[in-house]
């Protein structure tokens, strides 16, 4: 919202410079975005003071004149008649433009340099004032740019949080800079306005209020100036005398309000939604289908307005208007979003009911709006209709001076406190349950009576306790039963003052059994003594109503209730009754009902600066210790140390990324409202996000890895389940050739980081290359995949050479986290043997590995694997070395022999290999 | 040996131009079957008095022999030094591109963030990132109607969850199943259905920490978030807080911290305020409170939540978050 700094200040008590006005905005909360001056000068046109003049040397009329800014002299030439020493200028700085364009320059004038200029009136744009220079008053300080000293007014724009439809308006931003400052909100003057007629307007869901007032308009002068100026400050476009006021008024007070051309529109109107078929034609020009959503204003002959949105056209306040309708309302703030977003309508006026407006408004706004009708011309003024569907509810908010001052974090006085919520509009005093009572001694007594109905002209036994206990926020119900049931039984040696008492009564007399119990409740305030509303005395132990003028507020002892036949005892709603204030919220302030909400008010007016900061005590009674982080630091740096960069990919993928990476789209999760169809559903591997990601990075070496760490989604067969979200490792590797090996090394690396024993089994894959991908598993259990890229995914990214992927699911490795085992270094030398075998070419070293390993003899060490056309057919030559040790003793030569016949034995039946001449 | 013989010795010595050719000399006079290693294995047979002079003299003639090769090899190593100095300068500046990872900006910054909240006692938890609408708003006090709910600003999946808007959830799962005193940190991914600009991107990252006990103060709140921005900002950082509401605390405050770059004299990374936007806190919402079953008359609580991608941009001057998540390999190898 934008708005005039000179309108705010002219419902402040006191005028207020644009910076602290600011800053007593920021401090209640309201963001001030930007300042914006009526004088657009360029911030480097700075005050300045003259400190010496010298005469020109090669001029008479031209003198030098040395200025101070910032600390630093600059020596200017000025032939101004008015220059003089220690006058305060406006003083243009080099590179500064003046807003006719002239751009300042250093400059030699007759030999004399020139760093900058004096402004005159005419160079700064304010007057055609051009025989001297511009001189401030001597105070004026010194580098402030001129435009914040000359211009007479500004534009303040806020932004003002969801929850404040009351700082919708500049009222609503004075009451809070007033109540920061310390000052008065001078509220502006209203029209008085007659009793509505009682026209039905028949208003249906959707709207709380409607109010309609005939005005009848003699003529249709100009509004004042200052009117139109306003508007525009705050970015409204002046169109005519009665809409400028409904505009007017709409950002003065925050209520949106419209006026119809009477003499178009055939009472009585309706407040409805609109029937199918039903079309208006709106202000704009726009032929609209309205839906049976839509909130619209009808009269006979069909719809006139949609509800906070626009009007009709047909029904458009014109020149020769001579009678208006105008409409004050509060319609529901979701009914209103919806059809500003539905017809795309979103405006000034609606933001305002979208934020909800309170009933009270109405009225208010109505009556200001009708004073300045009344300056442009209007006559007679009528009120047609005020229809309230809603009660206007008061809220009390109780606050406990202890409460509020733990939750603060230092002592806040009741007084404090006090004063700051009266600065702010709100009602506030000490409450004492006992004077509370007091002050309803003697009222009459209504049986049923409630605040509704009564408010507080009189009271029957349950709404005074009800009553009492409301002012400060405590719901304990509205009859004697629901009291007795809501409060803490007490033995009546604890009674204290504001606990209650309870007796049963006529009920039991007349044996009603149906209506048996409980029937009547007073209050205990100390000595001995009872407060209650009262209609029955007991006589001669029989229960009689009281004559009229004896019914009502009344002390009693205390035995009259305690000593009653069929007393049932005490009860207490509020352990502590001390320290408590009473806080009535004002009718601009929905937004508060609890102690919390008021603490905010309190903490805001005091400052946050000026809270002090303590960090809370901690006596946990249980700690909870967390592998998780660190094992993924060590997965890192261990990857790091490998070469590879870390990565961040959006976590939704294309279809199309989906289908080329062989996922179904329809097992995924999909974005109802994505942002585009690039990122319309969400991940279930990694592969997709990195293999494009090094897609787009071709090029970037000839050997490069990557990895991400992430949650994927794997959607159940009920997508509506929340689905199960795995945090993977993908690891993506780019080299010239056999990548597979670049990636199996890292797999490696992260087996020996976190001592798991992962084994790979061979698998079909048709993202890779054919028998080049595997499945890892850890004990049993697939974790993952690696692999090599298949080469027409490779021609697809757009990618040379070979690619190696690894994607893994890393609770699962960290959960196969494992101590290592130490061997302990042998007390005797080891024999090395390293031997070629001819094996099956399709046989992995992993079998090898495990026949040697089940024979005990040695421990297998891989050294390569050879494929040659010279070998024979389906065979392939594997290098491995053999170390063989005994722990008992030193072995010989013939025992290495031994063992690796044994070896090869077992190589040779089990595998099918044998030793390579 | 005569001395006319000890003096070629010594000159060839010092003629010779290599390691090589001395090693030949020192084989030539001292070597087993050298000139003086014969005449000394010759005094053996001369008589007592003649053994002792020419003894002494042999001696004497070995010593100097070895003395002066030792000295030549000296006098050699130290020319080749010379030379080799003058042929060869090794730039002790010339870089050789080791091997070397790069860790993520933004992760780094959520990892030291975990790292000080650690020091602080909090405990760091992990929760879904797809929610339902109970947990990622309704719980927190956002209804139905509420315009943080409008379709601008959430992604809603086909079957009705949404990928959570905030880190907020896991305040309302942990609670639901933990007892005050309570103290945590959720950092995670949060997703929104926002326009993309130089400072926004539609998923980036939040830490959400809560703390729920007895007597928990908003005073308390500003100690807490005081001392986290030192932890993470530096010892000299100061913070700010300004009134502003979400409809899960009451009271709220948005934070903001003295800038990283300028120490909050006004730079172009801050928008010469001095000071950054960080993200919002405030008092638990005794409803949200009641929605998991603490009773707020007895407990109370705050949370806060920031994002690491905004001071990750400022720390490294990024001017432009949506290089985050666009993995550019240029960009990344900056950081390590």
């Amino acid at each position: 919202m934008n708005l005039s700094v000179r309108w705010l200040n002219s419902y402040l008590s006191k005028q207020i410079d644009v910076r602290s006005l600011a800053d007593a905005l920021e401090q209640a909360g309201i963001e001030v975005e930007q300042i914006k001056y009526s004088i657009n000068l360029d911030d480097s046109i700075v005050t300045a003071k003259v400190k010496k003049i010298i005469q020109h040397s090669n001029a008479n009329r031209l003198k030098l004149a040395d200025v101070v800014v910032n600390g630093s002299i600059k020596r200017v030439v000025c032939g101004a008649p008015n220059l003089e020493e220690g006058q305060v200028v406006a003083f243009a700085q080099v590179g500064t433009t003046l807003p006719d364009g002239t751009h300042i320059q250093s400059a030699t004038i007759r030999g004399e340099v020139s760093e900058g200029m004096l402004c005159s009136a005419r160079e700064l744009g304010i007057s055609e004032e051009h025989e001297g220079i511009w001189v401030f008053e001597e105070k004026t300080s010194v580098g402030v740019p001129v435009k914040q000293l000359l211009s007479d007014d500004a534009i303040l724009e806020v932004k003002t949080s969801a929850n404040r439809s009351d700082l919708q308006s500049v009222i609503g931003l004075a009451r809070e800079a007033a109540a920061i400052l310390g000052l008065k909100l001078m509220v502006p003057e209203s029209a008085d306005l007659n009793a509505a007629r009682g026209l039905s307007v028949l208003a249906e869901a959707g709207t709380d209020r409607y109010m309609l007032i005939e005005v009848s308009l003699a003529k249709h002068s100009q509004v004042a100036p200052e009117m139109v100026n306003r508007l525009q400050a705050a970015g409204v476009r002046s169109i005519s005398p009665v809409v400028d006021i409904t505009n007017y008024v709409m950002l003065e007070w925050g209520q949106p309000l419209h006026a119809f051309d009477a003499a178009k529109v055939k009472l009585p109107i309706t407040v409805r939604h609109a029937k199918k078929g039903e079309h208006l034609t709106t202000l704009d020009g726009v032929k609209r289908a309205l839906t049976v959503q839509d909130l619209v204003i009808a009269d006979q002959d069909g719809p006139i307005a949609l509800a906070g949105l626009m009007g009709g056209l047909e029904t458009e306040v014109t020149a020769k208007t001579t009678k208006i309708l105008l409409e004050s309302a509060t319609f529901h703030p979701a009914a209103v979003r919806k059809m500003a977003v539905r017809h795309g309508l979103r405006s000034e006026g609606s933001a305002r009911f979208e934020r909800g407006l309170p009933v009270q408004l109405v009225p208010i706004a109505a009556a200001r709006a009708v004073a300045y009708l009344q300056e442009i011309g209007a006559t007679e003024v009528d009120v047609l209709a005020d229809e309230l569907l809603v009660w206007p509810w008061v809220q009390h908010v109780g606050i406990q001076e202890s409460r509020i001052s733990k939750l603060y974090g230092q002592p806040l006085p009741a007084k404090r406190i006090i004063k700051h919520l009266l600065g702010l509009g709100f009602e506030a005093e000490e409450f004492d349950i006992v004077s509370e009572a007091e002050k309803h001694l003697g009222k009459p007594y209504i049986w049923g009576a409630s605040f509704k109905k009564n408010g507080t002209a009189a009271f029957d036994c349950g709404y005074l306790i009800d009553y009492l206990y409301s002012q400060i926020g405590q719901m304990v119900g509205h009859s004697a039963p629901q009291i007795m049931k809501s409060g803490q039984e007490v033995p009546l040696h604890e009674l204290r003052p504001g606990d209650t008492l309870y007796r049963d009564g006529v009920w039991r007399q007349l044996r009603r059994e149906d209506r048996d119990g409980v029937s009547h409740v007073a209050m205990y305030i100390g000595d001995g003594q009872i407060i209650h509303a009262e209609n029955y005395h007991l006589v001669d132990g029989e229960w009689q109503e009281l004559p009229e003028d004896k019914k009502g507020v009344m002390l009693d002892p205390l035995e009259v209730i305690t000593e009653a036949p069929g007393f049932y005892g005490a009860r207490r709603h509020v352990d502590d009754l001390s320290g408590w204030i009473s806080v009535t919220s004002p009718w601009w302030r929905p937004d508060i009902s609890t102690p919390e909400d008021i603490l905010e008010e309190i903490a805001r007016l005091e400052g946050y600066n000026n809270l002090p900061a303590t960090l809370p005590a901690w006596q946990p009674s249980k700690l909870t210790f967390d592998t998780r982080w660190n094992n993924i630091w060590k997965l890192k740096a261990a990857l790091k140390a490998s070469g590879l960069f870390e990565v961040m990919t959006y976590s939704f993928v294309s279809a199309a990324q989906l289908e080329r990476f062989g996922l179904a789209s329809k097992t995924h999760l999909k974005v109802k409202n994505p942002i585009s169809s690039e990122q319309a559903y969400l991940r279930s591997e990694l592969l997709p996000s990195l293999a494009t990601t090094l897609g787009h990075n071709t090029g970037y070496a000839k050997q490069v890895g990557l990895f991400e760490v992430s949650k994927i989604f794997q959607a159940h067969k009920n997508q509506a389940d929340l689905p199960e979200e795995i945090n993977h490792l993908g690891v993506i590797y780019q080299t010239q050739d056999s990548a597979y090996r670049s990636v199996k090394s890292i797999l490696e690396t992260i087996e020996q980081t976190f001592n798991v024993a992962v084994s790979v089994q061979p698998v079909k894959d048709s993202r890779y290359y054919p028998n080049r991908v595997g499945k890892i598993t850890l004990n049993g259990v697939e974790v993952g995949r690696i692999g090599e890229l298949h080469p027409e995914l490779m021609r697809w990214l757009k990618i040379q050479g070979s690619v190696g992927y690894l994607e893994l699911e890393v609770d699962t490795i960290f959960a196969g986290i494992k101590p290592v085992q130490a061997r302990m270094p042998g007390k005797f030398p080891a024999i090395r043997r390293d031997i070629a075998l001819l094996v099956p070419s399709s046989l992995p070293w992993s079998r090898v590995e495990e026949v040697i390993n089940e024979s005990g003899l040695a421990a297998p060490q891989f050294l390569s694997d050879y494929y040659g056309n010279e070998l024979p057919e389906k065979q392939k030559s594997l290098a491995v070395r053999l170390d063989m040790v005994a722990e008992e003793r030193t072995l010989t030569e013939a025992d290495a022999d031994q063992r690796l016949a044994a070896i090869l034995q077992a190589l040779s039946s089990q595998l099918g290999a044998r030793l390579k001449d | 040996m005569k001395d006319k013989l000890l003096n070629e010795a010594l000159t060839d010595i010092n003629r010779s131009q290599s390691e090589h050719q001395l090693e030949d000399l020192r084989v030539k006079y001292l070597g087993r079957s050298g000139i003086l290693t014969q005449q000394l294995k010759a005094i053996g047979n001369m008589s007592a008095d003649d053994r002792k002079s020419a003894g002494a003299q042999a001696n004497l003639q070995k010593q100097k022999i070895t003395q002066a090769i030792n000295e030549k090899k000296q006098s050699l190593l130290s020319q080749k030094l010379e030379t080799d100095q003058r042929r060869t300068i090794l730039d002790l500046t010339a870089p050789v591109n080791p091997v070397l990872g790069h860790s993520h900006p933004v992760i780094t910054l959520l990892d030291e963030l975990v790292q000080v909240f650690w020091q602080m006692g909090y405990q760091v938890i992990d929760g879904p990132e797809v929610e339902t609408q109970w947990y990622n708003f309704e719980a927190l006090n956002i209804p139905a109607d509420h315009p943080a709910r409008d379709m601008q600003d959430t992604f809603y999946l086909e079957h009705g969850n949404v990928p959570r808007t905030h880190t907020s959830n896991l305040q309302i799962r942990h609670m639901e199943q933990h007892q005050p005193p309570i103290r945590i940190v959720a950092p995670g991914k949060v997703y929104r259905n926002e326009d993309e600009d130089a400072r926004h991107s539609w998923v980036f990252h939040q830490i959400e920490g809560l703390v729920v006990d007895k007597d928990i103060s908003l005073a308390d709140l500003k100690g807490t978030l005081f001392s986290m921005m030192k932890g993470v900002l530096g010892e000299d950082t100061q913070i700010r807080l300004r009134p502003s509401y979400f409809p899960y605390t009451e009271p709220s405050v948005e934070m903001d911290a003295t800038c990283v770059i300028c120490s909050g004299k006004g730079c172009r990374m801050c928008g010469h305020t001095g000071w950054l936007e960080l993200g919002g806190a405030g008092m638990v919402h005794p409803q949200v409170l009641r929605n998991v079953g603490i009773d707020p008359t007895m407990y109370s609580g705050f949370a806060f939540g920031f994002g690491p991608e905004r001071i990750a941009a400022v720390k490294h001057g990024v001017s432009d978050v949506r290089e985050f998540w666009r993995p550019n390999l240029k960009f990344l190898e900056q950081f390590s």
